[in-house]
């Protein structure tokens, strides 16, 4: 028999998630439903607004495309160059900042600038340093040797997705270092003393009490990193627009130009909703990686 | 007798005074502007409210580079601003939509239509309808920085085989013969143009019904270009210029040519401080012996002035716009720090004064220059172009390809409409 | 003796390393800084000039006039504030429960709550716009907490979850035994201890408002606009962008965000934990 207690202690934990799953309801359910049904029609803005319904035709028409092709392997290399040297260099620095116990605040503070700095002037900055002439990439590198004329960086294909890497490495540190500097303040020192009292080395400690008791931080980090990557438009529309050549133009400056430029806004859709199954099973993934955590950890 | 006074009485007293009524609100946007027409605006705005008491004009000047984001949106909602300062292409664009008012509606817009110039006119038009008045024109002229030229004995060339012919010596002093933007970006589609337009060629046939700017006289165009890259007297870097940095390798005289409008005068001395006895214009060159039959002429850009098809107020509308954009004394005298010609007739008549430098190349330009063709995917064809011209440039197509990768495209989405 | 100049190699090497990298990182930005103290003529010289033979401040004093910023630092401030606060209450809420309950639907919401961040903005953007209009939002601050409450929960959700899964659950137990509820142990036990991620989940909420552009240039018209709307409007134009007074007033509005992440350190360090499971 269930009584009226028992169910509001079974009601509890969604009393507790009730605020933000209203929010979030209300920005995100409609413009993804918006989407969805969108993405199955042909809507031409400029006809008047007509629009009729084409099934899975927009679909097909993207992934039959060379561009929508190419724009999806920019995004891949975008994201899967950046986010490894990003989180390598940010656990790094999250590290030595953890030794440092006096005047943090004076660190935190430096560390925190290339986030706290308006996007759009992230963007120029790297696009002026990054150029030809007027450049200090350039200048640096011809001063000290390492090259001999100056390389036209945003011009040619290869060296235009590295620039925009480094941009984006750059740009992503402060964040990835502040959360994981975060995880390692909740690990208990108790635990390092232990492992210590076993006779573990530094890095031994690393690999059995640091990164495990991290890994759910550094697993969230990763997932919501390599979302935010995926998805981001202003850095490199500001630096390349998705030149030269298209090398690149990932996907959501793709969604851009066909849903404002071209005004086709139903396969403008369609290339979101792709990029959201794409996502979606990204995060499926880490989903079960956490659960089986869990119930790994219950099992203890 | 009493009643009847009591009733003339509250009658009397419940007409609303004449003069105290609430002024009409106007909402104006102007996306971008150079710094001179923005200040101008804000003086003609508050000097129009000042003036008089019905209506109350607010003036917002936003981002130029979002402008889309922002009209669509207002657009398809079918709430926003009364009046828009855009670019002449959303007349074809929004002009049926809804999103913008036919100025037809006025019955004194015929005599007001009379004070421009009928070219200019004709690019704010769709489908028998004005969607905007046309302030100011931008031909697009050879810029040239004569002091370069002048100390390497050079004229200023007048055909592409000149251009090429300058080369050499301008390689020597380390100088780049021509510079254009060649970025993904609209401003290379409309450095081509006048090339392509030069040598005869067009965009479109003559029904619309397929692309043309692959032909003859385009491939022209961007081999001429791929030529001058390959000697060295082109920017390799081109392909990752827009407008800012085409700008400063002209300014700062690592070339001599590039192609611009009636904005450059004023942005390279309020930018660069570049100095202006140096500048000179002249007629965008074109080959020798043009390669298709169209008359040889310049491509034309035209700003215009809009009401919103969604205001609630469209005759207060109707009097600000041509209080601010027809009557306002601004229009009678080219002004280079407004970013553009006037298409007013009345700035042309003799007697006028004007600081602008060579005003004669750029009214003769404007005189004969086409503007882009007036198709509702206009945009998505432009960047199509600007695609082609960058492919090219980088190297990763031959310039045949390219141009015939984006005919492709455009014969698509013309047979769309 | 060992341990001790172990201990003094940590530090030395923290400090060393940690200033050495701090330089680094801010090292790209000595190109604004110095564009910032020139006119804008000098941005294209070459070759390129780091540090300027004759340093003027006119772009910092010439950027006030450019746009009415003081209404826009009240308004980002306003909004940056309240998002960082009712993002942090409602996802430390919603964290706790994925945290430490087991009920069904849990994946699937916590799915849910991830996959608002998965579309691209343009593809929010005019849906978004109408459901604010149809709430009457447009152009107001409210409005724009909303977005970016929705926009923070998220991440916040779910790094708060992490956190709080390796804060052992014995703690809570014991808490309850003794006879507290689960939201006093919230308030008073569970969030000082995850003082540090609250801290940086609270930066984050923060820092997203404070700097995001596209929604507050297409859902605000004069009463709500924010400094980055005022950046662009300001200084980026059809032909030219004013770099100069745009790198002056970025930095000059990063101060705010990096101030308050400043004073909120004191909360931002290890060992909070520590001792935590003794009492």
């Amino acid at each position: 028999m269930i009584t009226s207690s028992r169910l509001h202690k079974q009601l509890t934990p969604y009393y507790f998630l009730l605020p933000a799953l209203v929010v979030l309801g209300v920005i995100i359910l409609w413009p993804i439903l918006n989407n969805l049904l969108m993405s199955l029609q042909k809507v031409r803005l400029l006809k008047g607004g007509e629009s009729e319904w084409v099934g899975l035709a927009n679909y097909a028409k993207l992934l039959g495309s060379a561009s929508f092709n190419s724009s999806v392997g920019s995004s891949l290399k975008f994201t899967f160059i950046s986010l490894p040297i990003a989180l390598v260099l940010g656990l790094a620095l999250a590290l030595v900042f953890n030794e440092i116990k006096k005047h943090r605040p004076v660190f935190t503070a430096f560390l925190l600038v290339p986030w706290a700095i308006a996007p759009v002037v992230t963007g120029y900055m790297w696009r002026w340093l990054f150029h030809d002439s007027f450049g200090l990439v350039n200048y640096f590198l011809l001063s000290v040797g390492l090259i001999d004329s100056n390389v036209p960086w945003l011009a040619q294909p290869g060296p235009a997705m590295g620039a925009v890497v480094v941009a984006n490495v750059w740009r992503f540190m402060p964040y990835i270092t502040i959360m994981l500097l975060a995880g390692l303040q909740g690990i208990s020192g108790e635990l390092y003393e232990a492992a210590q009292v076993d006779g573990a080395n530094v890095l031994q400690r690393f690999w059995n009490v640091t990164l495990p008791q991290l890994r759910h931080v550094i697993g969230v980090v990763f997932l919501f990193a390599t979302i935010w990557m995926v998805n981001d438009f202003g850095l490199i529309f500001i630096m390349t627009e998705g030149g030269p050549a298209k090398a690149t133009q990932v996907v959501p400056i793709t969604v851009y130009r066909i849903a404002f430029e071209n005004l086709q806004l139903g396969r403008g859709a369609a290339a979101a909703m792709m990029l959201l199954a794409f996502l979606l099973a990204v995060s499926a993934v880490f989903i079960r990686v956490l659960f089986r955590e869990r119930r790994r950890g219950d099992e203890n | 007798m009493r009643a009847i006074y009591s009733l003339l009485a509250t009658l009397l007293l419940g007409l609303p005074a004449p003069g105290l009524a609430e002024p009409v609100e106007v909402m104006v946007w102007d996306f971008g502007g150079v710094p001179g027409h923005q200040v101008w605006i804000r003086q003609a705005v508050e000097d129009f409210n000042a003036r008089q008491r019905e209506i109350h004009v607010v003036l917002e000047i936003r981002d130029w580079a979002t402008q889309r984001e922002s009209l669509i949106s207002t657009t398809i909602v079918g709430e926003g601003p009364d009046i828009i300062r855009v670019h002449h292409k959303y007349s074809v664009e929004f002009g049926q939509l809804g999103g913008l008012y036919a100025l037809e509606n006025f019955p004194d817009f015929p005599e007001v239509a009379a004070r421009f110039f009928p070219n200019v006119l004709e690019q704010v038009e769709y489908q028998g309808k004005h969607y905007g008045l046309p302030i100011t024109m931008l031909p697009f002229v050879l810029a040239v920085n004569q002091s370069l030229l002048a100390r390497n004995h050079l004229q200023i060339p007048r055909t592409w085989e000149e251009m090429r012919a300058m080369g050499p010596a301008l390689k020597e002093a380390g100088i780049h013969t021509f510079t254009m933007p060649g970025g993904v970006n609209l401003d290379t589609a409309y450095r081509f143009l006048p090339l392509l337009y030069r040598a005869g060629g067009r965009v479109f046939d003559e029904g619309w019904t397929r692309a043309t700017f692959n032909g003859p006289a385009g491939l022209a165009a961007l081999n001429f270009l791929i030529e001058m890259k390959n000697a060295g007297y082109f920017p390799s870097a081109s392909a990752a210029y827009a407008f800012d940095e085409n700008a400063a390798h002209w300014c700062t005289e690592k070339a001599a040519l590039s192609i611009e409008g009636p904005w450059w005068q004023d942005i390279v001395l309020g930018n660069y401080k570049f100095e202006l006895t140096k500048l000179a214009l002249a007629q965008v060159p074109g080959p020798a012996q043009p390669l298709e039959p169209n008359p040889p002429c310049t491509l034309l850009d035209v700003v215009m002035v809009s009401i919103t098809g969604y205001t609630r107020v469209p005759q207060q509308a109707w009097t600000v716009l041509k209080a601010l954009n027809v009557e306002d004394p601004v229009w009678k005298v080219p002004n280079p720090a407004m970013g553009g010609i006037p298409a007013h007739k009345a700035a042309y008549e003799p007697g006028v004064q004007s600081r602008y430098i060579d005003l004669e190349v750029l009214a003769e330009a404007g005189r004969n220059a086409l503007g882009w063709p007036g198709h509702p995917g206009i945009t998505e064809i432009q960047r199509c172009i600007a695609d082609a011209v960058n492919m090219a440039l980088t190297g990763a197509l031959s310039p045949q390809q390219a141009l015939d990768a984006a005919a492709e495209e455009v014969n698509e989405i013309l047979n769309d409409y | 003796m060992k341990t001790r100049t172990q201990a003094m190699i940590r530090a030395w090497l923290g400090y060393g390393l940690g200033g050495l990298s701090a330089i680094l990182l801010v090292l790209p930005l000595i190109w604004v800084v110095s564009t910032s103290l020139r006119p804008l003529s000098e941005v294209t010289s070459t070759p390129p000039i780091v540090f300027p033979r004759s340093i003027t401040f006119n772009a910092y004093v010439d950027l006030w006039a450019a746009a009415p910023f003081d209404a826009y630092i009240l308004n980002s401030i306003l909004i940056s504030l309240s998002t960082a606060l009712i993002a942090l209450a409602f996802s430390i809420s919603a964290a706790y429960a994925f945290a430490r309950f087991r009920f069904p639907g849990a994946t699937l919401l916590l799915m849910l709550v991830v996959m608002s961040q998965m579309l691209p903005g343009s593809s929010i953007l005019i849906p978004l716009f109408q459901v604010i209009r149809n709430l009457g939002l447009l152009d107001s601050l409210a409005g724009m907490v909303l977005i970016y409450t929705g926009f923070a929960i998220p991440f916040c959700t779910w790094l708060l979850n992490g956190y709080f899964r390796a804060i052992p659950e014995e703690l809570e137990q014991a808490a309850l035994i003794d006879g507290c509820s689960r939201l006093q142990f919230l308030w008073r036990i569970l969030l000082p201890l995850a003082a540090p991620a609250v801290v940086a989940v609270g930066t984050f909420a923060f820092l997203l408002s404070w700097n995001e552009f596209l929604f507050a240039f297409v859902f605000t018209k004069s009463k709500a606009l924010t400094i980055p709307v005022g950046l662009r409007s300001a200084f980026l134009g059809q032909y030219v962008n004013k770099y100069d007074q745009l790198f002056a007033a970025s930095l000059i509005f990063s101060l705010p965000p990096i101030a308050l992440f400043v004073s909120l350190q004191r909360f931002f360090v290890q060992g909070l934990t520590a001792g935590a499971v003794k009492e």
